[in-house]
């Protein structure tokens, strides 16, 4: 099948956005005017973080589905919610307020094709001041407000060019259920952050139904089984009389049912299967972590943080044991310093004034007797023996002189304290008492850093390691058991619906041969011939048509990402896979490996603009974050590529200032990269741009409220 | 001090001195800290600075800080139970030091062995009180947060004193 080009389908923009009182901005904004411009397709929305891009965008996707993308994931705690806080907190008993998001949008011909506005209308009703949560603001405020929600959706009639308003709830929901259907919205209205969930298996299901649901396929099957439905009537209301065919016909639906329990029990079966196998994983994977080797060389590796432990304990006593040394050999003589000042003076002033006989006079004389030498230095000889004994008998007999001594002796260890609690002292104790307090700090970090290994090793492999190594051993022995036996059941299954297909075909056949022969009426006859054929065709154009789309989806995201992609030339393509739709790219050597965050960023914009080659209408766009967490170069390719290999869609691009304006210089190591902004400029692609910044508008209770204006720039 | 010091060298000092010094017996807190049986006493609590000591480094200790505090606290009950036969070379040092350092002592005071011990007794009296205070006040993680605090005090003042 030739797909259409984007560039050829009829177009659907954004015209302008009007909010008010919606999440961060408060009041009645100025309609945000976007670029319907095919020639300048871009509108760039930027502010610096937390300013109220992704509430922008919350708002269109709230306004056309009446709730907002991240709803799912929403605490039941936030006090913000839907509408401005400042509006509720300043609510008063019988004040009415409202909130609302309009979006206008407009065909190729910029004639006004849709008109959606919803609201939330807020009325206080008491003056309670106890919180809930409620469910239309998405907030917890209090009880005595009430919020009720309220949509009008405007459409052109084709034949009139009017606009014709409904304001029904469930006509609005069905009409924008056409126009746009839910899973659309992950192709006009998303987070750039999110485009790597293209290549998970979980979404799987979501990108198949949205697929098929954007191509319109559903129509056709239900169709097929519309024509299913009346085939059966016919042949049944010609035929039933007829106990043969009767039989025939119950035959048939056992075997449809059989097949269909079969298929059914195959498919939970392989669920189990695939969860049995990714337990047995996880088992082996500790196992692994945990074989003997692993076990042994965990153990050697706690002894020895366990002897580390027990030495940094030892080190920490014995540090501890020398401060406790340091501190009792030394206090005291700082105590003592003062009154040994004062003694020691006296013992000056006293020595000099004869009081305290000399120091030295036994020291002295015993030193004479001891070196045999006098105090001139001449030897004592033999024939100085009287002076000896003299000697002798003086230090004998005078008490005095031994009291000296002793006193003279007390007098150095006073002056020795002195000393030692002087500055100098002082300093070197401190430096040293310091270096003790380090070692102990430093010892305790350790040991303290050295038990929490040895704890989160012992979490890791318990003491009754070898029982859990078992446990788990036959754990996974069993799970192997039961895989097997499941796979064994697909088999036996598989073996009967080997049988039970061919015979069902058979037994089609004979039916339609006898539903021939039968029926005699000519117009039944007709009918479900006519039937029969449509309900081949449908079903082999259902068929076609998902593989057909696929096929072209992979080949407009294959040409899209090797232009775009950065390093694109180390692919070769890309492939969307047969069963779940999920996207990979395939690199030149045929190996799989992990692409970057840059190329999966382009890979997830290459699958979306893929995607929107099968739309039925050349939707307008918008990205948030389309610039984050991918390189400078990539960035640039991406916001001059979408635009231009989109035809004229309309593209709305939320970024930070930086993603927008940011640039990098020129040095050593990297070429000049401009400016997504000056880029986009360059090729003459920018159509406007806004700046959102924020004010302060009040205070209540020390809480700051802040509302978001949003200024035209160009 | 070094607590090697020989008691022989500066026997002659002391050869007449009293054989015992005492501390105030009347005060039960007192009496515990000196206390050589009693298991929270200065000698036998393990967590105490002067664990596995002996009695005259409590005593010293006690009249350093006394002396230094500046007030002797005279005290009448009194229990002989520190033999000055253990005192060693640093002991007499500290109590001769402190003796000396007191207005109008003079040498005769060699000669008063009653009263040097008196002067002793009564400033180590002031001092234990600090010392018990000590010992109350002690952080739980570090038991000789007190001395060590004291310490860095002098260290931090005595280093820019020339």
């Amino acid at each position: 099948m030739e797909g259409l080009k984007i560039s050829q389908l009829s177009s659907l923009k954004v015209r302008s956005i009007t909010v008010k009182n919606f999440r961060t901005y408060y009041g009645e904004k100025e309609p945000i005017e976007l670029s319907v411009d095919p020639k300048k397709p871009v509108t760039v929305i930027h502010g610096i973080s937390g300013r109220g891009k992704t509430s922008l965008l919350n708002a269109v996707h709230w306004c056309i589905y009446g709730f907002e993308k991240k709803d799912k994931n929403q605490k039941q705690t936030s006090s913000e919610g839907l509408v401005h806080s400042y509006l509720i907190d300043n609510l008063q008993p019988g004040q009415e307020e409202n909130m609302f998001v309009r979006i206008i949008m407009e065909n190729e011909n910029g004639e006004i094709e849709y008109e959606i506005e919803r609201e939330i209308i807020v009325k206080k009703i008491s003056s309670e001041t106890s919180e809930k949560w409620n469910e239309v603001i998405k907030a917890k405020i209090p009880v005595s407000i009430t919020a009720t929600t309220g949509a009008v959706f405007a459409y052109k009639d084709p034949d009139t060019d009017e606009l014709v308003r409904i304001s029904s709830e469930d006509n609005i929901k069905d009409r924008l259920e056409q126009i746009f259907p839910e899973i659309l919205s992950s192709y006009v209205l998303f987070d750039a952050e999110l485009l790597r969930q293209f290549e998970s298996q979980n979404e799987d299901v979501l990108i198949k139904k949205g697929i098929e649901t954007i191509t319109g396929l559903p129509i056709v099957d239900s169709a097929k089984k519309h024509i299913e439905k009346e085939n059966k009537k016919t042949t049944s209301s010609n035929v039933s009389a007829k106990a043969e065919f009767k039989s025939l016909q119950g035959e048939i639906e056992r075997f449809e049912k059989e097949i269909s329990r079969r298929e059914n029990e195959n498919k939970t079966d392989q669920k189990k299967i695939d969860e049995k196998s990714t337990e047995i994983t996880e088992l082996t994977n500790f196992l692994v972590r945990h074989d003997e080797d692993a076990i042994k060389k965990n153990e050697l590796e706690m002894k020895k943080i366990r002897e580390e432990i027990t030495f940094l304990g030892e080190s920490t006593e014995q540090i501890k044991e020398d401060m406790k040394k340091v501190i009792f050999e030394n206090l005291s003589k700082y105590y003592l310093r003062d009154a040994f000042m004062i003694t020691n003076e006296k013992f000056e002033r006293w020595t000099k004034e004869g009081l305290i006989p000399s120091r030295f006079t036994k020291e002295a004389l015993q030193g004479l007797l001891d070196d045999k030498e006098c105090v001139c230095e001449r030897p004592l000889g033999e024939h100085d023996e009287e002076y000896r004994e003299n000697i002798v008998n003086a230090i004998k007999k005078v008490y005095e002189a031994a009291v000296g001594s002793e006193i003279g002796k007390i007098r150095g260890v006073i002056e020795d304290v002195i000393d030692e609690t002087g500055s100098e002292s002082s300093s070197a104790f401190e430096i040293e008492y310091i270096k003790y307090q380090t070692q102990l700090a430093e010892a305790r970090t350790k040991r303290a850093t050295r038990k929490s290994e040895l704890l989160k090793n012992e979490s890791l492999f318990e003491t009754d390691i070898y029982d859990q190594v078992g446990i788990q051993t036959r754990q996974r022995k069993k799970l192997e058991q039961e895989v097997d036996s499941l796979k064994n059941a697909i088999n036996s299954n598989n073996v009967k619906l080997n049988v039970y297909k061919p015979k069902l075909i058979e037994k089609e056949k004979e039916f339609n041969k006898m539903k021939k022969e039968e029926i005699k009426d000519e117009f039944a006859k007709n009918k479900i011939k006519l039937s029969d054929y449509a309900e081949s065709i449908l079903g082999k154009a259902s068929e076609k048509l998902l593989s057909e789309f696929k096929t072209d989806v992979e080949s407009a995201t294959q040409e899209y990402f090797l232009e775009i992609a950065p390093q694109a030339k180390e692919f070769s393509g890309i492939k969307i896979d047969d069963d779940n739709f999920t996207i990979s790219a395939l690199r030149k050597n045929g190996r799989e490996k992990e692409i970057s965050q840059g190329q999966a960023h382009s890979l997830g914009l290459s699958y979306i603009s893929g995607i929107r080659t099968i739309t039925r209408k050349n939707y307008f766009m918008m990205i948030d974050s389309p610039f984050h967490n991918i390189s400078q170069e990539s960035k640039l390719l991406a916001c001059v590529d979408l635009p231009t290999k989109m035809g004229s869609t309309q593209v709305t691009f939320f970024c930070t200032n930086t993603e927008y304006i940011g640039r990098i210089e020129e040095d050593d190591l990297s070429e000049e990269i401009d400016s997504a902004r000056h880029v986009l400029k360059k090729h003459g692609l920018l159509g406007c741009e806004y700046n959102l910044v924020d004010e302060v508008i009040g205070e209540i209770d020390g809480e700051e409220y802040r509302n978001t204006n949003v200024v035209r720039i160009s | 001090m070094s607590e090697s010091s020989n008691y022989k060298r500066v026997r002659k000092l002391t050869y007449d001195w009293e054989k015992y010094f005492a501390y105030d017996s009347s005060d039960t807190e007192v009496e515990e800290f000196f206390s050589k049986d009693k298991p929270n006493s200065a000698v036998n609590d393990e967590n105490s600075i002067f664990y596995k000591k002996i009695l005259w480094d409590v005593f010293v200790y006690a009249m350093a800080v006394g002396r230094y505090i500046g007030t002797p606290k005279p005290f009448t009950r009194k229990t002989g139970t520190i033999p000055i036969e253990f005192a060693k070379e640093h002991h007499v040092v500290a109590i001769l030091g402190v003796v000396f350092s007191i207005n109008d002592i003079d040498l005769s005071i060699l000669k008063q062995p009653k009263e040097i011990r008196n002067i002793c007794e009564s400033y180590a009296n002031a001092g234990v009180e600090k010392l018990i205070e000590f010992k109350k006040t002690r952080e739980h993680n570090n038991p000789l947060s007190e001395y060590e605090s004291e310490f860095l005090k002098f260290l931090k003042q005595n280093k820019s004193n020339k």
